[in-house]
């Protein structure tokens, strides 16, 4: 078979939210350099926002909030375990986005005083700001191609090239037809989304995740086998949505007056998305499942709700509301816990980056759910598309021209060979993934403790033998999904050895150890690292403490 | 081939197979399976397609079909045999439906649309060659005009001479959207300027000694690739079979292929690459055609049909189509996400939340 080889200057692995930014703003700068964009799906309505979004998560608006209220939102939000100069970098930024994003047509909701319409989703500070555009990916689409970069769809990346120390490109496959592609690139933006298919959604459904399930951490799994850190692997984010369906609503309802309450009527969270915790403590100890109630709403009111869910990010509510014959007058919306994901968007899963997106190898650089930046939802997308962007352009005036080890592609090559050779084998690859996700959700999320850690670990080496010798594939398309059940399976050893490294609980549900169920500030107020290595599974572990705005640690006084 | 469509409902009175669900889906969920009537046509001309459209009473539509063919439809609809009509899946029923007629139909009344040749939005810097203004010849060019790219067509004065009318409207057509036409130079002599040019085609090869001489090609190194169409370097030949004589629809088939080896070229990509040994599924071909295709001889248009169709009895026709191609659910993956329904030009497909979820 074919390999398709190409080069360019910059390559941008994920045509979402952060890619969209990173190829429009490295344009901006510099339009000769050579751009080129990777897309799983079509690049058209690619990625999380395929059909728009209800809000731009987190803006500092001048004299309403700034950058330091964030901050301290967000190591509230985290606990303490979060680098402040990227937190406080994507604040200063966001209100020069949302001018930005306004200027080319997207739609943000005035309030009657002209002013934008804020919402509160933070414990701290209305960050959230309303906004009204199902044609967002569109619009971002279209400015890409104004541009002149290149869009090539249907390619997954699965690893990345390096030369020396430096980055020198990435190889794909071709999700349909199993055909592989070399890029050779003098820096690579990662932006391929974050590991939405970790254990089942308790519909059973492989893809009925929050978030979408195209995100299967090929992005963690490519920074992890080129030598970058990834951090907060432990922290498995669940949230609370739609039962069955795990659609986001929190946001547009309950900031607009709608009220979460437990089943026996007490009221968690009226008006305001602050209480997070609350709601995992009521669903633990049995309150649940969760209401939202919005009856007590004016219809002019619940008429804008329904107009923004069903127009929005998951225009498809509509229909599974009508089917189940809820109307928000006369009923309540029950949610329940969803699925666990690692990202770097909603929860604090991913490649550790620095204030400039730098992942620390010289050239490789990450934005959006892949990047840590701990929920920075989709301001961070975008703000961490244009650092990437500024950096890489940058970077790629001075690198000199890349080498790239043909071996290292022969074996790629070679190992895809034999895995498309497995025709005549007996697993289906749904069954497969099917299983791998059930007993990842039996032994990595919580209650955890080092028992079931380790057990999956010992799980984990029998999935990956029987995903070379066993599972059946037939077509390219079998072979994307191979390859992804393998960053489901790695994603969760990153996960299982980063949670045997922190000895201690915090966050309530996403990272509880039985046998360490106590938080412990002192010892354990830092990051817990995952890179290659021979620990566990071909991982090692390290702590790194916490840095502050001027990139030192922060010192605990005790 | 199991057409399981347990989230995805498709209209097959509406779909006409044109695959725009099948680009959109970012999940990789869809395919299309392809009506027996595209599948045997040279060109892969969307039958289907415009019959469907007709029969919905959208005869504009129904030129967007065809406008891939641009001007070469009133070529094709007066020479074409209609391999067509002997696989339409109506045949045995109550016979075939009129396909070629509706073509004839739609070349006629709205041969204004179709002189008028659609080009893409972003015209490309790069210049292609043609040699030759036989009919394979300015297909390359239309082909290539459609795609963006400088054309220059090379011909004998002769062949200005022996066109026919129908090909005389497709140059007028073809200079009307940019190309430039030379009869002035001598085909036997080496061509000036040639190498200035990002690709060059010929149509038929044996044609051109001088060509090789001109650019330095040695018989030894004459390597014609029939999947490709590439000769060397960036020397493409289409029409490669000349030894028997072949209807025009083969050598416009053989045209465009060349020109998608060309554009393929020039845009830095391997020739073949997503043409690979896993595309099976890219587009199903879910029918048995060998099985349809009788021995019985195919029935005379002009018995039956001297005049031709008028508006009404096109839609009659035309709404015996089966429609037999239309995308379908192949993977099972889908996230509900909506832009396959949101994109489908006429409503066919509806998306149903999977039986899990619902």
């Amino acid at each position: 078979m074919n390999i398709r080889r190409m080069e360019t200057d910059i390559l941008i692995v994920g045509g979402g939210s952060a890619g969209c930014m990173a190829a429009i703003r490295a344009k901006e700068l510099s339009s000769e350099t050579d751009i080129c964009i990777w897309e799983k799906g079509d690049f058209k309505y690619s990625g999380s926002i395929a059909r728009g979004m209800d809000a731009l998560n987190i803006v500092c608006i001048p004299n309403l909030t700034d950058p330091d209220l964030y901050l301290e939102a967000v190591q509230i939000g985290c606990k303490g375990v979060v680098d402040a100069k990227p937190s406080y970098v994507m604040a200063e930024r966001s209100y020069a986005l949302l001018k930005k994003l306004e200027k080319w047509g997207v739609h943000f909701i005035l309030g009657k005083d002209g002013n934008y319409r804020t919402l509160q989703y933070h414990v701290k500070g209305r960050f959230q700001t309303a906004m009204d555009e199902p044609d967002l990916k569109l619009i971002l689409a279209q400015k890409v191609l104004d541009a002149g970069v290149k869009i090539i769809n249907r390619v997954m990346g699965i690893g990345l090239l390096k030369d020396g120390d430096r980055i020198a490109g990435a190889v794909g496959l071709n999700t349909r037809t199993g055909e592989l592609i070399v890029t050779i690139a003098k820096s690579v933006i990662l932006c391929a989304g974050g590991q939405a298919r970790f254990n089942l959604p308790n519909s059973g459904y492989l893809y009925g995740t929050f978030d979408y399930p195209g995100n299967s951490g090929d992005g963690f799994i490519m920074g992890l086998d080129a030598g970058a850190k990834l951090t907060g692997m432990e922290y498995c984010s669940r949230v609370n949505l739609i039962k069955d369906v795990s659609i986001p609503l929190l946001a547009i309802t309950v900031t607009r007056g709608g009220r979460v309450m437990d089943c026996f009527e007490n009221v968690i969270m009226e008006g305001a998305v602050n209480r997070i915790d609350e709601m995992h403590k009521a669903v633990k100890e049995g309150r649940g499942p969760l209401r939202i109630s919005l009856k007590h709403l004016p219809e002019d009111t619940i008429k804008e709700i329904e107009h923004i869910l069903f127009s929005c990010e998951r225009p498809v509510q509509e229909r599974f509301f009508k089917n189940r014959h809820i109307d928000f007058r006369t009923h309540d919306i029950e949610l329940w816990p969803t699925e666990v994901q690692l990202c770097g968007g909603h929860g604090m899963s991913g490649i550790r980056v620095d204030g400039n997106a730098w992942t620390g190898i010289p050239g490789l650089y990450a934005a959006g759910d892949v990047a840590c930046v701990p929920k920075q939802h989709l301001s961070g997308a975008f703000v961490f598309g244009e650092v990437a962007a500024e950096n890489a352009v940058e970077f790629v005036k001075s690198a000199g021209e890349v080498h790239i080890d043909e071996n290292e592609i022969l074996a790629i090559e070679a190992k895809r060979d034999a895995r498309a050779a497995n025709i005549d084998k007996n697993i289906d690859i749904k069954e497969f993934e099917y299983k791998v996700r059930r007993i990842i959700g039996d032994y990595v999320p919580s209650p955890k403790n080092g028992y079931k850690l380790l057990r999956w670990l010992e799980w984990s080496k029998v999935f990956k033998k029987e995903l070379e010798n066993e599972v059946k594939v037939e077509d390219g398309h079998d072979l994307a999904r191979l390859y992804e059940a393998e960053h489901i399976i790695r994603c969760a050893d990153c996960s299982a050895a980063a949670a045997l490294t922190r000895k201690e609980s915090r966050w309530g549900d996403a990272h509880f150890r039985s046998d360490y169920p106590d938080t412990d500030e002192t010892n354990w107020q830092k990051h817990v690292l995952v890179y290659s290595g021979d620990q566990y599974e071909n991982l090692d572990t390290s702590t790194a403490p916490v840095l502050n705005l001027n990139n030192e640690e922060i010192v605990h006084e005790n | 081939m199991r057409i399981d469509d347990s989230s995805i409902y498709v209209d097959r009175h509406k779909c006409i197979a044109c695959g725009i669900c099948v680009d959109r889906c970012i999940m990789d969920n869809l395919r299309l399976s392809i009506a027996p009537c595209r599948q045997v046509c040279p060109v892969g001309m969307n039958c289907q397609g415009y019959i469907r459209l007709i029969a919905m009473g959208k005869e504009e539509l129904a030129i967007e079909q065809l406008q891939p063919f641009g001007p070469f439809v009133p070529l094709i609809a007066a020479t074409c045999t209609a391999p067509c009509e002997k696989v339409c899946a109506r045949k045995k029923k109550d016979g075939a439906v009129h396909i070629l007629e509706l073509k004839r139909y739609l070349a006629k009344k709205y041969s204004k649309e179709l002189y008028n040749i659609q080009v893409v939005a972003v015209r490309s810097k790069k210049s292609v060659a043609v040699i030759g203004a036989d009919v394979a010849g300015l297909a390359s060019g239309f082909k290539a005009i459609q795609r963006g790219y400088c054309v220059t067509i090379y011909a004998k004065s002769s062949d200005k001479k022996d066109m026919d009318e129908v090909l005389k409207n497709i140059v007028t057509s073809l200079e009307t959207a940019g190309a430039v036409f030379r009869y002035d130079v001598a085909l036997e002599e080496p061509i000036r300027d040639l190498h200035l040019f990002d690709a060059i085609i010929l149509s038929r090869l044996e044609d051109h000694s001088f060509v090789k001489k001109d650019l330095f090609i040695k018989n030894a190194d004459f390597n014609l690739d029939s999947s490709t169409h590439l000769v060397t370097g960036n020397i493409f030949c289409c029409n490669t079979d000349s030894s028997q004589k072949k209807e025009p629809v083969f050598e416009i088939a053989s045209a465009f292929e060349a020109v998608e080896s060309v554009s393929r070229y020039l845009n830095g990509e391997p020739l073949d690459w997503g043409r690979g040994f896993y595309t099976q599924g890219g587009a199903v071909k879910a029918f048995n055609i060998d099985q349809r295709v009788g021995s019985e001889e195919q029935r005379t248009l002009q018995e039956d049909l001297a005049d031709g169709f008028d508006s009404e009895t096109a839609k009659k026709q035309a709404l015996r189509c089966f429609g037999c191609g239309r995308a379908f659910e192949k993977n099972q993956t889908c996230w509900y996400c909506l832009p396959c329904e949101l994109e489908c030009p006429h409503g066919a497909l509806e998306v149903k939340i999977p039986y899990l979820v619902r």
